[in-house]
């Protein structure tokens, strides 16, 4: 029954956000439905652009499932970008630097060195946030400028490809990418992978006592502790857990994408992230399918602009408003009211206006 | 003269009916005590009166005139204001700032901070008030923080006073204090509310007694002077106090928990001293005191939440430490004094919030893995057990009434084998037949030879419940007996510091009572 | 201008934004909000100014609809916060998010590129005043812009609001305990409105400084985390104006010396770190000596 009440209000927010989003478009000049009809049809409209849809979810669905795991004990880990570029970049060193390795461990290897990284920064931001007492946001989002600008650094420095004009590091070895799904996309074992970590976090949450921690810890760490659940381990681990998935994502948008470490690449998806776990309701499975939806308006959207002058940069407002909706359902409630309330005034007036139809064949 | 006429208030909350169909009146000058059991109805009619509420029906009228009080500001337009029982001050704030914010006197577009400490230092010196309106909130003690509450009612010009519960956290000079300020008050043509369910206070100052009773209007034309407590006591309560609910111990045993000299100080400030009481199987052991002598430190250090300065806590010969989960592991069960934030987790389903503590144990993990099906029949046989009413066990613990909340924390702590069971106010706010219930369930787990150790700030409950009690006043014991030695009032001296058993009759009675 | 001057000037130029941005989470925080949209506050006044002087050629009118423009998104912050009690993070992460998207697309659809918008006129250095003539500060006053005179301005008279008015005074009691607030008759929601409505339009005359006096363009991100700097140094000087504007000059010192030793050999990304660090220390610190209101976040109805 919740779970239905949830995934209603899931699905009227997203609703309402495209509405929304769709005014912006009509008053700007274009035809909101022409653009819809053109993401949808760019989307599906061959086997490429469905490749694309996956591999534009893969990223999302990592920061979307790494917001989603911290945020069930109550942490909101605005930081999950600075994890991101953090496995990004162990990920472009272990791929690039690692040699003589068999296809399969250079692949595992360079993923876990790059979560490790990620878990590192986890918890070396719930460290300051136990033993200085700070609020965590500030942390992270400081650690997010400074990561910036750490690899920035390094690709513009020290780890700099050898006669590459723009700021990047080498390419990685052919034995550390990911196996491509589809010949000539970037749809790699990525998503699986991320797909995976949703159903292995979903079991977690649910089937184990590690899982019933932190769910009580998030709901109410003082009863929590009454009982013997020490919160601030849980936070300990949630925070570190959270930055290993991020910086897999991070990772895998090296090894699947990008192929090296370059200036800027990886800005961005930590706040998407927010909006994946959201529309989600911060359910793990969930993210699966709200990343997949995000990859589709992203997908579109692409193909949109290559075909048009339409600004694609409404799909960013897209997220954001449904954000906006699902932190607030009494507004989709409101509304839902507003309709209900109509459209059950209108409904006993059913068989009045069933007479004229009757009527019809005579005349 | 009626200031205030309250005709025909209904407040519905969900799930209870506050209050229902009650007539209320205050005269000019009149000092009226309106008592009542927990929660029956006192606190939300008058914060009814005072524009926190809204009734559902009814009327409130002013001097005769008919008023509409929809917000605090209009009842404190009206002269009424509020002192509540948790004081609404900012600590971080100065006395002067608490009183005058909200009502501050300008000058131009600024505070006149010069006016105002004027007449705050005005009202200070007239009720000799040892008080410097520049300190700061944090610094003062609660019979100072409640003289800013009352300094801020005076500062409104009040006409009408309410106080809440005012004497709950006084020591009993400052309670002798606060009722010679009442009574200048009242010679000052202030009318005055005093929310209580002391007796004792009320047989002092009040010029007329309203009896609530689970929202209803008992009688409300009681003079002290034509009563006298035990018939107070039989209006608030509905019934003689019946000695014969108690179900004293059959069987009590060896001695099961045994502490010895628990010391703790916190901030500086000694919480409790040389603490020391055995309880054997089979008994009750009652904490009496009034809230805030330590009993909340002495339920910490019993259940592992705090660390203890010194002192020992043995259970059937070993000696228990370590954090909450060792207590538990090791025989000690619990029931949490503040249920919603110490007990449940509101926004998860019932299976989630009956396995609280005993998620390692066997039958609801192994292996690090929940066991869904077991957890689930565990959950439903708590339900049926203690008869907590709800659809199903996978609703939130958010949508229980209160008295189905504290039955199941409490088929938490008792479905499970323990030796102790440490209970702080099992029926704080809970109807009445959800209180016998739970009472019965109490007795019911003593008599398989079980210890229990209750704390309650209710002396009726403690009297009632339990085979011995203790009283805890500044963190000491101060008595130690059985409840039929001793009449309540008796035992109120106690917790109020009065009076003090002398140590040596105390350890004497300690060691009687075990080697009984 | 010798080396100290321009030092001290630049680091007074790089301060404007964050003085400005502290005194609005200052309000924010005060009323027991959690001032974590700013960023996206400063970048809507950003946009929003620029848009303006764009199509007007005015400046005044650009500054007005700078602050108009943070006033209107940060009500989405007290929307949100307010009367739907979601957490003030989430919600400031909204706003924040939802500034830079509707920046983004509003700035594609009016000037069809990505991430810029063309130039136009934007405020001028006093230095042809009487200014430069005053002895010791003269130069580094006339190297300023008027905005700056207007950022200390609104630091001195949010000072006397918060703390000399009546208003100051129920807003602050709304911070610390909005239950008690709520009964001396305060009206903790719109007192918590009111906050959050100065801040983003405060913080959106950071943004017009931003784009209309620092820059004469609208960069894409040009706010550059100076929300969430401002949020921390609001929370350092215990949410005062005054002590937060001091505290923001050092951080402008640090933003300072970043432009400063770009050109020279040391990694530019490092100076760049630097006000990030600091601001990261301060947090990492500040427990210790300043707290903020108790009521943080709290709702009188809790």
């Amino acid at each position: 029954m919740r779970a239905l009440n949830k995934f209603k209000i899931s699905v009227l927010s997203l609703f309402a956000a495209l509405v929304i989003v769709a005014i912006v478009i009509w008053i700007s000049g274009y035809s909101p439905f022409d653009i819809y009809a053109r993401i949808f049809k760019g989307a599906f409209g061959s086997k490429m652009s469905i490749a694309l849809i996956f591999s534009e979810a893969t990223p999302l669905m990592f920061s979307g499932l790494a917001f989603a795991i911290a945020f069930k004990a109550r942490i909101i880990n605005v930081g999950v970008e600075s994890q991101m570029i953090m496995g990004a970049l162990v990920g472009a060193i272990a791929g690039a630097y690692i040699h003589g390795l068999p296809h399969m461990a250079h692949v595992t290897l360079t993923l876990l060195l790059a979560g490790m990284s990620g878990m590192l920064i986890g918890f070396f931001i719930c460290f300051l946030k136990v033993r200085f007492h700070a609020q965590e946001v500030v942390i992270c989002i400081m650690m997010n400028s400074i990561l910036l600008y750490v690899g920035s650094y390094l690709a513009n420095g020290p780890l700099k490809a050898v006669g590459a004009g723009v700021a990047q590091t080498e390419t990685i070895l052919e034995t550390a990418k990911l196996t491509k799904l589809i010949p000539k996309s970037q749809l790699t074992t990525g998503f699986l992978i991320g797909a995976a970590i949703a159903i292995a976090l979903a079991f977690i949450l649910e089937r184990t006592v590690l899982g019933y921690k932190i769910r009580v810890a998030g709901n109410n760490r003082i009863a929590g502790e009454t009982y013997g659940i020490q919160a601030t381990k849980l936070y300990y681990i949630t925070f570190m857990l959270s930055g290993f998935i991020a910086a897999i994502g991070g990772s895998v948008l090296t090894q699947g994408v990008i192929m090296r470490f370059s200036d800027g690449a990886v800005s961005g998806y930590g706040f998407r992230g927010i909006s994946v776990a959201a529309l989600a309701m911060y359910n793990p499975l969930g993210v699966i399918f709200s990343s997949t939806l995000f990859g589709i308006l992203n997908a579109g959207s692409q193909a949109v602009n290559r075909t048009t002058t339409i600004p694609y940069e409404f799909v960013d407002v897209i997220q954001v408003m449904v954000v906006v909706f699902i932190s607030a359902p009494q507004i989709i409630q409101a509304v839902e009211k507003f309709f209900g309330d109509r459209l059950k005034k209108a409904l006993p007036k059913r068989p009045a206006a069933a007479k004229p139809d009757q009527e019809l064949p005579r005349a | 003269m009626q200031i205030i006429a309250m005709q025909n208030i209904c407040k519905t909350f969900p799930g209870t009916k506050a209050v229902d169909h009650v007539n209320f009146s205050l005269g000019e000058g009149e000092i009226i005590s309106l008592l009542g059991e927990n929660g029956a109805g006192k606190t939300t009619l008058m914060n009814i009166l005072y524009g926190i509420h809204q009734p559902d029906e009814g009327e409130i009228f002013f001097r005769g005139e008919r008023v509409q009080i929809k917000r605090p500001t209009d009842a404190i337009d009206l002269g009424i204001c509020m002192v509540h029982q948790h004081f609404m001050l900012a600590p971080a704030f100065s006395i002067l700032d608490n009183i005058i914010v909200g009502y501050e006197p300008k000058r131009g577009m600024f505070v006149d901070r010069r006016k105002a400490l004027k007449e705050v230092q005005a009202l200070i010196d007239r009720f000799g008030f040892q008080l410097n309106p520049c300190t700061k909130v944090s610094e003062l003690s609660v019979g100072e923080q409640q003289r800013v509450e009352i300094l801020k009612a005076l500062y409104r010009n009040a006409k009408v006073l309410i106080l809440d519960e005012p004497t709950a956290v006084l020591a009993p000079k400052e309670v002798d204090d606060l009722l010679k300020m009442l009574q200048s008050l009242r010679a000052g043509g202030t009318s005055i509310v005093i929310i209580t369910h002391k007796l004792k206070e009320t047989m002092t100052i009040a010029d007329r007694i309203v009896v609530l009773r689970s929202g209803k209007l008992i009688c409300d034309d009681v003079r002290p002077a034509n009563t006298n407590e035990s018939e107070l006591a039989r209006l608030m309560i509905g019934r003689e106090i019946n000695m014969d609910t108690r179900r004293p111990s059959k069987c009590a045993g060896d001695v099961a928990l045994c502490v010895r000299n628990l010391s703790l100080t916190e901030n500086g400030i000694c919480k409790l001293r040389n603490i020391s009481f055995s309880i054997r199987k089979g008994e009750i052991l009652g904490v009496a005191g009034v809230e805030g002598n330590g009993q909340t430190q002495l339920l910490e250090a019993l259940t592992g939440l705090t660390q203890v300065d010194a002192g020992e806590i043995i259970l059937n010969d070993k000696r228990i430490s370590g954090d909450a989960y060792s207590f538990i592991q090791n025989g000690f069960a619990h029931v949490p004094e503040d249920r919603t934030t110490m007990g449940l987790m509101l926004n998860l389903p019932l299976t989630d919030n009956a396995i609280l503590g005993h998620h390692t144990q066997p039958f609801a993990s192994r292996k690090g893995l929940l066991r869904k099906q077991e957890i689930t029949a565990f959950t439903n046989h708590c339900i049926e057990k203690f008869q907590v009413k709800t659809p199903n066990c996978s609703v939130l613990a958010r949508a229980l009434s209160g008295g189905n909340q504290q039955k199941l924390i409490m088929a938490r702590a008792l479905m499970v084998e323990s030796e102790v069971l440490v209970v702080a106010q099992p029926v704080r706010g809970i109807d009445v037949s959800a209180t016998e219930y739970i009472h019965d369930q109490i007795f019911n787990y003593r008599d398989k030879g079980k210890s229990v150790l209750l704390v309650s700030a209710d002396l009726d409950e403690v009297y009632q419940m339990s085979d011995r009690l203790v009283v805890l006043y500044n963190g000491e014991i101060t008595l130690e007996c059985k409840p039929s030695d001793y009449a309540k009032e008796e035992i109120g001296c106690y917790m109020l510091g009065v009076r003090k058993q002398c140590p040596s009759k105390n350890e004497e009675d300690g060691a009687a009572a075990v080697q009984k | 201008m010798n080396t100290a001057e321009i030092i001290i000037s630049a680091t007074l130029r790089m301060s404007v934004p964050i003085v400005l941005g502290s005194t609005a989470a200052s309000f924010s925080t005060k009323a027991g909000v959690v001032s974590f949209g700013c960023e996206g506050m400063m970048a809507t006044g950003a946009f929003c100014g620029a848009l303006a002087v764009y199509y007007s050629n005015n400046l005044l009118l650009g500054v007005l609809c700078a602050v108009l423009g943070g006033a209107l998104i940060s009500l989405l912050h007290a929307f949100l916060h307010v009367s739907n009690k979601v957490n003030g993070t989430l919600s400031g992460v909204s706003v924040n998010m939802l500034g830079t998207a509707a920046s983004a697309l509003v700035l594609k659809i009016v000037w069809k590129t990505a991430g810029f918008s063309p130039e136009y006129r934007s405020f001028v250095k006093l230095s042809d005043g009487g200014l430069a003539k005053i002895p010791w500060i003269g130069p580094i006053l006339a190297d300023q812009n008027i905005l700056f005179f207007v950022a200390i301005g609104i630091v001195l008279v949010s000072w006397v609001i918060l703390f000399k008015t009546p208003f100051g005074l129920r807003l602050r009691m709304v911070g610390e305990n909005p239950v008690a607030a709520n009964t001396v008759g305060i009206h903790t929601s719109a007192m918590k409105y009111a906050g959050v409505i100065i801040c983003g339009a405060i913080c959106g005359l950071a943004g017009a400084y931003l784009s209309l006096a620092r820059m004469n363009r609208f960069v894409l991100d040009m706010t550059g985390g100076r929300g969430y700097v401002s949020m921390v140094i609001a929370d350092l000087g215990g949410a005062n104006p005054l002590i937060a504007g001091a505290a923001s000059l050092l951080f402008g010192f640090f933003d300072c010396l970043q432009s400063i030793f770009q050109s020279v050999d040391t990694p530019s990304q490092f100076w760049m770190i630097m006000p990030y660090m600091f601001a990261l220390c301060v947090a990492l610190v500040n427990n210790k000596f300043a707290h903020g209101p108790a009521g943080m976040g709290k709702h009188f109805d809790d």
